[in-house]
């Protein structure tokens, strides 16, 4: 059980400056606190206030796990997506400016000019993902419904509704102890702690026609997920019907309860979608489907293979890509191809193709834990393959913004006039950098990195980015970071939506102790 | 029904005889045809008339020639044209405003309009053969189970009772393997090992395909796991096959750990294998356990895997205004094709791309694919093509006349207009059903 700091006060005063939410803090321990950060002290320790302290107080990084800044909103977002990976995994939002054999510069939008050895860098991304950024999170509960199909914790959550609190009497409520909610929200990512399974997380009208849609998920002991894909929720209008007042029913009482394992009701729930049923060792396609009367169906998608290896107590990046004007849809786990399908509902001429927009997660058993974290949703430009499959040990490679041009060789320099000079096997080209999608520098001209030891505290901006290295110093502005690839980096936190402390590779520990 | 046995044959029919076959019954007729007139009337030469016979052409669905090709390669080049069909030529030699000049294996040189042109793939080649039927039982059988249970008929290795069988036959990373499968035996088991390292021990690293009363699987054993697991699987029981027969075909890329299956000439799907460790095995194996009856595996045959130009071929097009040119190495390049340079050989391809002013310069056989921007052509737009003529190896063009005198035949394409085409070439001319 998260325990709460209970803190006594004798009234409730306005946390931070109108226009952002207070910041929060979260520790090791599960506490949690609301308040206002104010830099990073020697120690390193974080410096925090709240009006109701008396002074300001400072914590020991060691013991803290995050920090959502403004409710994990920037104060001023990134204009660009544009990126360049590091081979430690850092993804600094910028632009090169500058690019040889030995080194790579970089305008970064939060760090000012950086310029690194050339084969420290992994990627660079003008336009990463190909395409318009719709979603990038979770960093705050925004967007995202919970909604239960389970009678039992339905009327817990009409419950909860009804109480309708003030913001700052709800942010007081939530350093109490908060109510148990199936579907938590932590730092980065939501958290499956129910024993009851039958309550999904949704994500409404993000996901466009054609789309690239990537997530994480962890989870312990055996994994039962259902994942909607682009699920409009239309689902079956039920007659109204009046109670005994005379009033109306609540249509969504009428529907029939989640049944775990049975397929059959995942109409009722999202409407036309398509349903990954993902298991530890193995995954079943669901078309649902509901037709021009209403009337509800499930059909397999009839598959070669549903042959997954995912295993246990384990972690894995899925990655779906989606033509719905082409009825095209291909999977890949962990950057590598699994399975492509098309719509069965195609030849039945009743029945809506599919054409929703909305993404949902909704575990089937009982005492699952999950964790969802890292989803991206955004426009797809047609790469037909994942683009680390392309990567080769002795050539750079670059793909274009449409989505099929590639090609393999060496990139020499960056021209003036935003111009990459690239040296292919038949010639020389010089090629706008807008119109690069990514550059992935040779596999085998990398520098093999080794995490340092110690703390390394990670940034995460929005939309995109993230920068890693050890707290020195810094204020609410601005943060002195010891990186372990750049040396020292003065980052400006306009951008930064989220400090991540302590962040261990063994997925348990974010988690609650009891687990 | 043929009409040999109601005519006196007074000259056994040739060794080397063309085939009529005739559209409203099953009839056909063996003979030498000898001319087709513009008037639709063949001259057949058949063995059991002293004179020609006068057939007529709308009447026969297809006449099959009995030529044998100097070679059974296919030709290097191919053009997909705009209508679908596909022209085989040696060489592409030049490109003017007229349209790409090439050597073809069927007609000579021709000069084909651009806007004619769907795509073109260079360097297709038959694939490399790596192992083809069972020649020599011994060498499968040799000091493996008991070998007295095999019998070798033809390519075929027929199994009465448990038998085992192996050998290596040097795969390589990616191969396509073909066998056939037929049995008498009331309960048929199959079990055929591939990328097998041939160690005979329990734990081993190889898939197997797998066929008995419980349907078709593809396994994979791996060291780590103390079971075989299932990669795919289909419901498909030895009581689903009327002829107690079926053809495989298994299309493996270990290169990039996964295979296709093609049962009957039909794609299963393809099959991702999700476990590390790919076998890297160069073998093998035959496992049969039928407990009643015989089974058999015929024209067990190996060939290397290179399916680049077909995986070129299925890219998407994108950008249906632009030409786009993809090489052996995969690059792929958007724009415009400049010209063709015929000479020195190898001819060279200059491209122009859209992202850049430079222009590429790329010997045709670095070249896999290129596909030509779309652009409205009609042709010779009268009437709708009434024949088919395929070519030995590869390609067929439709012909809306087509008139056969001697060793000539000179047809009317819908694209390329009159072309003089080596009768020699020509594996069949089919009548195009309306």
């Amino acid at each position: 059980m998260i325990r709460s700091l209970v803190i006594t006060v004798a009234a409730v005063l306005p946390m931070l400056h109108a226009d952002h939410p207070p910041d929060l803090l979260r520790f090791t321990n599960g506490d949690q606190l609301h308040g206002s950060f104010q830099g990073i002290a020697e120690g390193p320790s974080l410096v925090w206030k709240r009006q109701d302290l008396d002074e300001i107080a400072k914590f020991g990084v060691n013991n803290l796990r995050h920090l959502v800044m403004r409710g994990g909103n920037p104060a001023v977002p990134l204009k660009s997506i544009s990126l360049v990976e590091l081979v430690n995994g850092d993804q600094i939002p910028g632009m090169v400016t500058a690019l040889n054999d030995k080194e790579i510069t970089i305008e970064t939008s939060c760090a000012g000019s950086l310029t690194l050895e050339r084969n420290k860098v992994a990627r660079i991304a003008p336009q990463p993902l190909g395409g318009r950024l719709h979603y990038h999170g979770p960093f705050s509960p925004e967007h995202w419904e919970v909604t239960s199909y389970n009678r039992d914790e339905k009327q817990h959550q009409e419950q909860a509704k009804a109480e309708d609190e003030a913001p700052d009497e709800k942010a007081e409520a939530e350093d109490k102890q908060p109510a148990a909610a199936p579907w938590q929200h932590s730092g980065a990512a939501w958290y499956w702690k129910s024993s009851k399974p039958g309550t999904a997380l949704i994500l409404r009208n993000t996901i466009p026609r054609k789309s690239t849609l990537r997530f994480d998920i962890a989870w312990k002991n055996q994994l039962n997920l259902a994942i909607a894909l682009h699920a409009d929720f239309c689902v079956k209008q039920s007659p109204k019907q009046e109670d005994d007042d005379g009033k109306p029913e609540d249509k969504q009482r009428q529907r029939d309860p989640f049944v775990a394992h049975d397929s059959s009701c995942l109409p009722s729930i999202f409407g036309n979608a398509f349903i990954l049923q993902i298991h530890s060792n193995y995954m079943v396609i669901y078309r649902t489907m509901v037709d021009a009367e209403g009337n509800e169906s499930v059909k397999r998608v009839q598959t070669a293979s549903n042959r997954l290896n995912i295993g246990e107590n384990t972690t894995s990046t899925f990655e779906l890509r989606s033509d719905l004007d082409n009825s095209s849809y291909s999977l890949f786990l962990n950057d590598k191809f699994i399975i492509q399908w098309t719509d069965p509902a195609l030849r039945n001429e009743n029945t809506k193709t599919i054409s929703g927009n909305s993404l949902a997660f909704l575990p089937q058993i009982a005492d699952a834990q999950i964790k969802i974290s890292d989803v991206i949703i955004a426009e797809w430009n047609g790469m037909p393959d994942s683009a680390r499959s392309l990567q080769v040990d002795d050539q750079d490679i670059i793909l274009m913004t449409n989505g099929l041009d590639r090609l393999a060789g060496q990139a020499i320099s960056l021209e003036e006039n935003n111009t990459l000079r690239f040296r292919g096997k038949h010639g020389e080209f010089l090629l706008p950098l807008d119109e690069i999608s990514e550059l992935h520098m040779a596999n085998g001209k990398r520098l093999d990195f080794e995490p340092p030891s110690g703390l390394q505290l990670k940034l995460r901006f929005s939309p995109m980015g993230m920068i890693s290295g050890a707290p020195l110093s810094g204020d609410r502005k601005t943060l002195v970071l010891d990186h372990p690839l750049a040396g020292d980096m003065t980052i400006h936190n306009e951008s930064v939506v989220m400090y991540e402390f302590n962040d261990s590779t063994d997925i348990f520990t974010d988690w609650d102790e009891n687990f | 029904m043929k009409l040999t046995a109601s005519l006196c044959v007074l000259l056994a029919p040739s060794l080397m005889a063309d085939t009529a076959t005739f559209a409203a019954t099953d009839g056909s007729l063996t003979g030498v045809l000898q001319s087709l007139n513009k008037n639709g009337i063949i001259e057949w030469q058949s063995p059991y008339s002293r004179e020609p016979l006068k057939l007529l052409a709308d009447k026969l669905d297809q006449v099959e020639f009995s030529n044998s090709p100097e070679s059974s390669q296919p030709a290097p080049i191919q053009f997909t044209l705009s209508n679908g069909d596909l022209l085989p030529a040696t060489q592409v030699t030049g490109m003017q405003e007229a349209g790409l000049i090439a050597d073809t294996t069927i007609a000579g040189e021709i000069t084909i309009p651009r806007a004619a042109i769907a795509s073109t793939q260079f360097g297709v080649t038959t694939q490399k053969v790596i192992y083809s039927g069972i020649d020599n039982i011994r060498e499968w059988t040799t000091g493996i189970g008991e070998p007295d249970n095999w019998k070798r008929s033809g390519n075929s290795m027929i199994a009465s009772g448990k038998a085992i069988a192996a050998r290596d036959c040097q795969l390589p990373e990616n191969f396509v393997l073909g066998f056939g499968l037929s049995w008498d035996s009331s309960s048929p088991n199959y079990s055929i090992g591939f990328a097998d390292p041939l160690k005979g021990s329990s734990k081993q690293n190889l898939y197997t395909f797998n066929f008995d009363g419980s349907g078709i699987r593809i396994m994979r054993q791996t060291p780590e796991q103390s079971r075989s697991q299932i990669l795919a699987q289909w419901q498909r029981r030895p009581s689903q096959f009327s002829n107690k027969s079926f053809l495989v075909e298994l299309r493996v890329e270990r290169s990039k750990g996964r295979m296709e299956i093609i049962i009957d000439g039909e794609s299963e799907g393809m099959i991702v294998d999700p476990f590390d460790n790919i076998p890297s095995g160069s073998g093998v194996s035959i496992r049969c356990s039928g407990h009643s009856g015989s089974q058999t595996i015929s024209g067990l045959t190996i060939t290397e895997l290179n399916d680049i130009r077909t995986r070129h071929l299925a890219e998407k097009r994108g950008d249906p205004s632009l030409d786009c040119l993809i090489t052996n190495e995969d690059d792929r390049w958007s724009g415009q094709l400049l010209s063709i340079r015929g000479t020195p050989e190898p001819s060279m391809v200059i491209f122009k791309t859209s992202f850049s002013e430079e222009t590429w310069e790329i010997p045709e056989t670095e070249i896999s694919t290129l596909f030509f921007a779309n652009k409205p052509f009609q042709g010779n737009a009268d009437g709708e093509p009434a024949f088919m003529i395929e070519f030995h190896g590869k390609g067929k063009l439709s012909a809306k006349e087509c008139i056969i005198t001697g060793d000539q035949v000179e047809a009317i394409h819908p694209l390329l207009g009159s072309l003089h085409i080596e009768r020699s070439s020509i594996k069949l001319i089919r009548r195009i059903q309306k």
